[in-house]
Formats: structure tokens, sequence, C-alpha cells
């Protein structure tokens, strides 16, 4: 034997947990690093654990497995469990992307964890593919602070700021920073609800309340909340060919 | 057929109209010194009891022009046709039957037919039938439109049926599978529990089957069913779920469609329990005031949750089918008071007549 593979269970009921940690008890190589009953536990344990295989439920509360996977990055060593989801099936056939359908057995448990096995530490270009088709623009943004992780829905979202090396994201009266460029950001959100109205900010349309004149001949964004944001010259045709 | 000659009621009834209009029309021959009492009466008894039976016909006249292939010409000639034609043929049985009697016995004619007379009996045979074409018109045109809508209403109430099968058949299979793993799981961790699920998981199945046939049931045999389902769901949710049921002794024999309650606990677990960490508990209340039974579902909520409530298919299906059994005598409304959400089905208190 290599060396032993550390896995992760993803699922918000306790009983299918329970399920497969039995079904690996068989498997000696795997060692169980972690449980977790939330998409939103499970992107901690992601990037702290950095488990070699995750069995991600994908019906799950507040964040699905699929948005774990978006949010996190992570494209390998992934098996699927769902036990219906006519339309996340659907896309897994589309992609072929194998996924265990509860309830399974033993060796169609053994099967998919031989498969995964095959394909370790192997990005799986399917699984981009998947992830893209299940949610073409993002809805939540997550935050990493410390050892606090937010979701923030993507519609309470007032703009985005640009600064330095990071973004600010100004929601709910709240600011928080996040590693990542604005362009970057900027692509993955719904080209309809967000603009960018200048160099260093990204408003969401909705929640634009009135477009002032700024000094002297230039515009500023009045956002519901309060917030004022400056408009470029090219930012401001870009609002007046979307509006 | 007429509806006068399927209906032998109706049929005596208006031909003692006809007998009637016969005495006046005697007395009209009489004080026109055309003939005497009995004489008259004699010759306008047959003649009004023929006509009336006669200007029947015109019933199957205007079913022969049916309203779609109308044209104002057509309407004007058939009808005028069909007015002369009846009231000629009716004028030469008038004067046959006056004409009879000189032949039989050597006699006097009934009547005095002369011209004038002629004329004033082809023109109120003439107007009499095409007054009965304009009266079985509309009467058709009547029956048209009721047919129209009782086809329409009967249309709407299998179309109805149909969906109310469909919906109760309806199992969520997420619930179904789901609930097999679990049973998977616990027939290695909890044997004897894996096989009291099981039986709780038959017993929901078999009792929404049973349901699904009957078009109202007890709030008690309600009850029983969203117990078995409850206690599945218990299993799955572990500690996360705690449930409370209050449903007061005079609200068991209620009646109610089937299905009103579980959707609602449904719900409650789906969009309320599930999404909060540290789970919580579900309030079901029943009670009986003032003749109106109160159906009550609490649930605790997540506070910055999006969606405000149930606008769901599940909730609008559930409206849907009370408006058909109720009409508007149930409401259904639902609130958020800070961190828990209250769902409340108010309906008629109707009790069951089996003891």
């Amino acid at each position: 034997m290599s060396h032993t593979l550390r896995a992760l269970i993803v699922d918000d009921e306790s009983l299918a947990r329970h399920l497969i940690r039995e079904y690996l008890q068989r498997h000696t190589d795997i060692d169980l690093v972690g449980e977790c009953d939330s998409g939103l536990q499970a992107v901690r344990d992601i990037d702290t654990l950095e488990p070699d295989l995750i069995f991600l439920d994908i019906q799950m509360p507040k964040l699905t497995g699929l948005e774990v996977l978006a949010l996190t990055g992570r494209r390998s060593g992934v098996i699927f469990t769902t036990a219906y989801d006519a339309y996340a099936l659907q896309a897994f056939d589309l992609h072929a992307v194998d996924y265990l359908l509860k309830p399974f057995s033993q060796e169609r448990f053994d099967a998919a964890l031989a498969r995964a096995r095959a394909m370790l530490g192997r990005s799986q270009p399917a699984l981009d593919a998947l992830i893209a088709a299940s949610a073409p623009w993002l809805e939540r943004v997550l935050i990493r602070d410390r050892e606090q992780v937010h979701v923030i829905l993507v519609s309470s979202i007032d703009y985005i700021e640009a600064q330095d090396d990071y973004i600010a994201i100004h929601a709910e009266g709240k600011c928080y920073l996040k590693t990542q460029s604005l362009a970057d950001i900027e692509a993955r959100l719904d080209p309809k609800g967000f603009v960018r109205v200048h160099r260093s900010y990204l408003i969401n349309l909705a929640r634009l309340q009135t477009i002032e004149r700024h000094g002297k001949d230039g515009h500023a964004a009045r956002l519901a909340g309060g917030h004022k944001v400056p408009i470029s010259r090219t930012g401001y045709e870009r609002l007046r060919t979307i509006i | 057929m007429h509806p006068f000659l399927s209906d032998n009621r109706k049929l005596f009834r208006y031909m003692l109209a006809w007998l009637t209009a016969s005495l006046p029309a005697a007395a009209a021959l009489h004080w026109s010194g055309r003939a005497g009492w009995p004489q008259g009466l004699l010759f306008a008894l047959p003649l009004c009891l023929v006509l009336g039976f006669s200007v029947l016909s015109a019933y199957y006249v205007c079913r022969a022009l049916p309203y779609a292939q109308r044209r104002l010409a057509r309407v004007v000639g058939l009808f005028g046709a069909a007015s002369l034609v009846s009231a000629g043929a009716w004028l030469l049985l008038a004067l046959a039957w006056n004409g009879i009697w000189p032949l039989l016995d050597a006699g006097q004619p009934l009547v005095r037919l002369d011209d004038d007379a002629q004329g004033v009996l082809f023109i109120a045979a003439a107007c009499l039938y095409l007054l009965s074409l304009l009266a079985h018109d509309v009467l058709i045109a009547f029956d048209n439109a009721r047919d129209a809508t009782e086809r329409a209403a009967a249309m709407r109430a299998l179309a109805r049926e149909a969906e109310l099968q469909m919906l109760r058949s309806q199992v969520d299979p997420h619930f179904l599978f789901n609930s097999l793993n679990s049973i998977c799981a616990l027939i290695d961790l909890a044997p004897a529990d894996a096989r009291a699920m099981t039986i709780d998981l038959a017993e929901f199945f078999r009792r929404t089957l049973a349901l699904s046939a009957r078009t109202e049931i007890t709030l008690a045999e309600e009850v029983a069913l969203c117990e078995h389902y409850l206690a599945i769901e218990k299993r799955r949710f572990g500690a996360k779920l705690a449930v409370e049921l209050q449903i007061e002794a005079e609200a068991r024999p209620c009646l109610l469609p089937p299905m009103c309650l579980q959707p609602l606990i449904e719900n409650a677990l789906k969009h309320g329990i599930r999404h909060l960490d540290a789970g919580g508990m579900v309030s079901v209340r029943a009670a009986v005031r003032d003749g109106w039974l109160h159906l009550t579902v609490a649930n605790p909520i997540d506070e910055l949750a999006v969606s405000a409530g149930p606008g769901g298919v599940g909730l609008k299906n559930l409206r849907e089918r009370l408006g058909v059994f109720y009409d508007t005598r149930a409401r259904i409304r639902w609130w958020r008071e800070a961190a828990s959400f209250h769902i409340e089905l108010t309906l008629p208190g109707l009790e069951s007549r089996e003891p």
C-alpha cells in the first residue's frame, strides 16, 4: 500500500453519514478525517483538512453539494450521493459524472470508490462543466474571516469595491473583505444584475436608486442603504445601455 | 323530441290552455253573428286543439336551422314559409270540418265562413305559428346555453378530480429514498429501530393510498397519518426535531379533505427545521371554536432566510383543493413572527355522523 487516503463525509442526515462510515470499514486504507452536517461546515473542512476523497450529498439546506464545490474550487476526489434530484441527475448523466443513489449497496459503494481511487488527485473536467451548468452565475459569495465562514447572498450585495489586492463587498450594512480581483468576481456575477460603473466599483442594479450629477460632468450612483458610488464616463455609458 | 311531448303533465296543461282559448273564439263567432253558441263551440274546440298541436312543430323547424348556419334571409324565408303553410293547412282543415256537417245530415254548416272570416282565421293561425317559432327559438337558445355551462362545469369538476387524484398519489420521492437510506443505516446500527421505521413507512404509505380514494376523512385519521410521517422524520432528523401535537377531543371527529395537515407539517420540516443547525419544535394545534375548525402549524425558521414564506406549489395546491371542497368557506393564512412561522387553516367544523 502506498499511503492511507483521507476521506470526508458531507451529509446533513446523521444516519446517511453512518451508512457511509459503515461501508468504509472494510477499506482499511481509508482514514476518515471528518464529517460535516452542512455545506458551510464542508467548505471550511475541505479547506483545512484537504481530504483526498469527499462523499458529498447534493441536497443540503443553505448550501448544496454543487455550491460547496463551486465555492471551494475543489474539482477532484468527489463522490456524489443523492436520494433524488431529477435536475441534478440529468446534469450528472449529461456530463458522465459518477454518483451514488441512496440507498446504495456496499458493492455499488466499492465500485464508486475504486473509480474515484483510479482518478485520485487528477482534476475532473466533467465537474467543471457540471458546476458551470448547474449555476451559470453566482448566487452566494463565500467570505473567509479567520475561523469564520460567511455566506452572503448575491442579491443582498449593494456594491463591490476594489481595494489593492482584495475586494470589499458591501452588503446589509456590513463590509466584507475577500482576496479576489474585481474582474474575477465580475465574470462570475450575472451581467444583467451587476454593472461595472467605475474601474473600482461594481454595483447591484437592483439596489440602484438614483443617478446624480457629481462635480462638473461626472455622475454618482445613489444606492439603497444610502451609499454613493462614483460613476466613470465609460461606466455611465455602460449603465445607459443597460437601463 | 319536444319537451312537452315527453312530459304528460306539461302537455295536459298546455292543451288545457288551448281548450280555454276556444271559449273566446266561440264568443267572437257568436257576437259577430256567424254562429250560435253550441255550433261555435263545436267548431272552435277541436280546431283549437289541432292548432295547439301543430304550433308545437315549430320546435323542429327551429332545430332544423342551427344557430351557426343562420342568415337573416334564410331565417325569414323558413319561418315565413312554415307559418304560411301551417296556417293554410289549418284553414283547409277548418273549412273541411265546417263543410262536413251539411253532408252528414243535410244540416247547416257550423259557422258562416265568409271571406273575411277565412282571412282572419288564416292571419291568426299564421301569427300564432310565427309566435310559437320565436318562443321556441328563445327556449332552445336558453337550453343550449344551460347545457354549455353544465358541460363546462362537469368538465371542470372532472379536471379537478383528476388533478386531486394526481396530487394525492404524488409522493415526495426525496422523502421515500431518504427514508429507505436511513433504514439501510439503521439495520446495522439499531435493527429494532430499522424495523419500526419500515413499519412506519409502510403504514404511512398504506394510509395515504387508502385516504386518496376518499373525499373527506376525520381529523383523527389525518393526525394518525401525520404521526407515522413524523415518526419517520424524527428518526431522520434525530435530536433536531421535536414535535408537539395538541389536538382537542372535539376537533378529532371533524371532517376535512385528506392530506390537508400533512403537507403543512412537511413544509415546516423542509423550510423550517431543516435549515436550523440546532433544529426546533413543530407545534400542531387543532381546536373547534364557534363551529369552526382551526388548524395551526408553527415552526421556528432561520431569521436570515430570504424566502419570506411558503410561496410554493404545495400551498397553492392546498388552497385550490380547499377552494374546490369548501368554495369560499375555508381560509388559509400564514404569518411570520420574529423567528417563527405560523400557518392557520380555518374550516367549517362539520362532524362525522358516525360515532
